[in-house]
């Protein structure tokens, strides 16, 4: 009888390896940074390391917090506003990304553009008190919106009086960019991190499955359209949802079309692109969602870079591209939306 | 000393009532050590409500079923409990987001005031959701 003692400890000890939780560290902060709440989660072998990283990735979100915003006239963007006509010597990090903001401008038709600044002011969307400045007040301001009039020169940057930068629409993307680059110093394989809804998730799970992304539902915040299965990737939405405010029962959100300085109603509730680089993914986010259906499909299917994305419009219908097709799964929408597949054929 | 079994002897290959309880008590205890090491399963859909500040947790709630409606103040804000549904109810901030976005009530919602760095977080008990890790938004 004495061998059958043995079975049932052997039975356990190989169910425990069924179900024992993976031995990866997790360690997780909350920072507000950039105007915005950020969850960072890292995992490691041992405490330390996760420890280390996280810590790491902390301080990098409060340089280029004290860097990047334009409201802090310490950074280097107040500087540079603060230019009116003269040569701003700024750090070689700010020019390229100012540079990099400008070309995804041009490639996009402007409808991103980083000097919408003075527009965004008017509309004070961030502000105490957010307001509808008159078409009047919109026409004297669009004169100074244009970012290929901004001038680089040798560690120079010149805006034109009266012109300003705001990159709001690109710096949580560059940021979790540069995560990515810390996490890559400290020897982390596994994070999920979230600036503000933006979202970007390193290597797989600690116990080799691919991240779970829900995608929030534009009509029903705390609802999703549905859950991207994803690894090494950035997923970033625009929608209109996350900062609005109502007047005499109109609804005026904070994405601004540069061309008009009016709030960008294209018939798009949410854009989201799922690709390799969060500048990259925050920019195009918010430019197809300025774009609309129409111009953004068209832009999907000649842009230089591939990515993926999924547009929601104001009837309900949710538009995915064809690389999501084995990446999402739609079960974990509440609502009953129409799920339509775009090929580039 | 050697030992061996003789040609002559009968190897009996029928199970016994005891093969049986022992197949019996492996089953059992395996199933057992089963569930008792699984993740808390009908636990897991339960949510719990972290309230925080500058990152500092000052309170968790357990959203029971049943669980009497209530308000708990924290500082200046207070914090509404009410069928399962919490809100902010009222807020020291000037734009007043946060008493705007209204009533949360499933895992992964959270209501955040960021001038007062006021956070109130709705997750699973087990301290994942189901579904999914991370929501984009």
């Amino acid at each position: 009888m004495k061998k059958w003692f043995f079975l049932p400890l052997l039975c356990a000890a190989l169910l425990c390896g069924c179900v024992r939780e993976p031995s990866a560290q997790e360690r997780s902060a909350q920072v507000f940074a950039m105007d915005t709440m950020m969850d960072i989660t890292v995992y490691a072998d041992d405490a330390a390391a996760a420890e280390s990283a996280l810590s790491a990735a902390e301080a990098e979100i409060h340089r280029l917090d004290g860097l990047l915003s334009r409201h802090d006239e310490a950074s280097a963007v107040a500087a540079v506003n603060a230019s009116s006509g003269a040569p701003v010597a700024v750090d070689e990090e700010v020019l390229s990304l100012l540079e990099t903001a400008v070309s995804y401008s041009a490639q996009t038709g402007d409808a991103f553009d980083i000097t919408v600044a003075p527009i965004m002011d008017a509309w004070n969307f961030t502000g105490d008190a957010p307001r509808v400045p008159s078409r009047e007040e919109l026409d004297a301001l669009l004169v100074h919106v244009g970012d290929e009039r901004i001038v680089f020169g040798d560690g120079t940057v010149t805006l034109e009086p009266g012109m300003a930068v705001d990159l709001g629409g690109i710096a949580k993307g560059y940021a979790s960019d540069r995560l990515a680059a810390v996490f890559e110093e400290q020897g982390i394989d596994s994070a999920m991190v979230s600036l503000g809804g933006n979202v970007y998730v390193r290597g797989a799970k600690p116990d080799g499955s691919p991240w779970r992304v829900a995608v929030e539902d534009p009509n029903d915040p705390g609802a999703y359209l549905g859950v991207l299965s994803l690894t090494d990737a950035y997923a970033i939405t625009s929608g209109g949802y996350q900062r609005y405010f109502e007047q005499d029962g109109v609804v005026y959100y904070h994405i601004i079309d540069p061309k008009t300085g009016d709030v960008a109603r294209s018939g798009l509730t949410s854009a989201t692109v799922i690709c390799t680089n969060g500048t990259m993914g925050d920019a195009l986010s918010t430019a197809l969602f300025v774009m609309g259906y129409d111009r953004a499909v068209e832009f999907w299917k000649t842009y230089e870079t591939d990515f993926d994305m999924i547009l929601m419009d104001e009837d309900g219908t949710v538009y995915l591209t064809e690389g999501l097709k084995d990446r999402f799964d739609p079960s974990a929408a509440e609502h009953d939306y129409e799920y339509v597949y775009l090929s580039k054929n | 000393m050697n030992t061996f079994i003789s040609p002559k002897t009968k190897v009996r290959l029928r199970p016994s009532p005891w093969d049986a309880a022992v197949i019996a008590a492996v089953i059992a205890a395996a199933a057992a050590l089963f569930f008792l090491l699984l993740p808390r399963g009908a636990a897991a859909n339960a949510l719990v409500c972290t309230v925080s500040q500058n990152g500092q947790v000052l309170d968790t709630v357990d959203i029971a079923v049943g669980m009497a409606d209530q308000e708990r103040t924290y500082g200046e804000y207070v914090v509404e409990f009410s069928h399962g549904n919490i809100r902010v109810k009222s807020a020291p901030c000037a734009n007043q987001d946060c008493v705007r976005t209204g009533w949360i009530s499933r895992g992964g919602q959270s209501i955040v005031c960021l001038p007062g760095r006021f956070v109130v977080e709705l997750a699973a008990e087990s301290g994942e959701n189901d579904d999914f890790d991370i929501v984009v938004k």
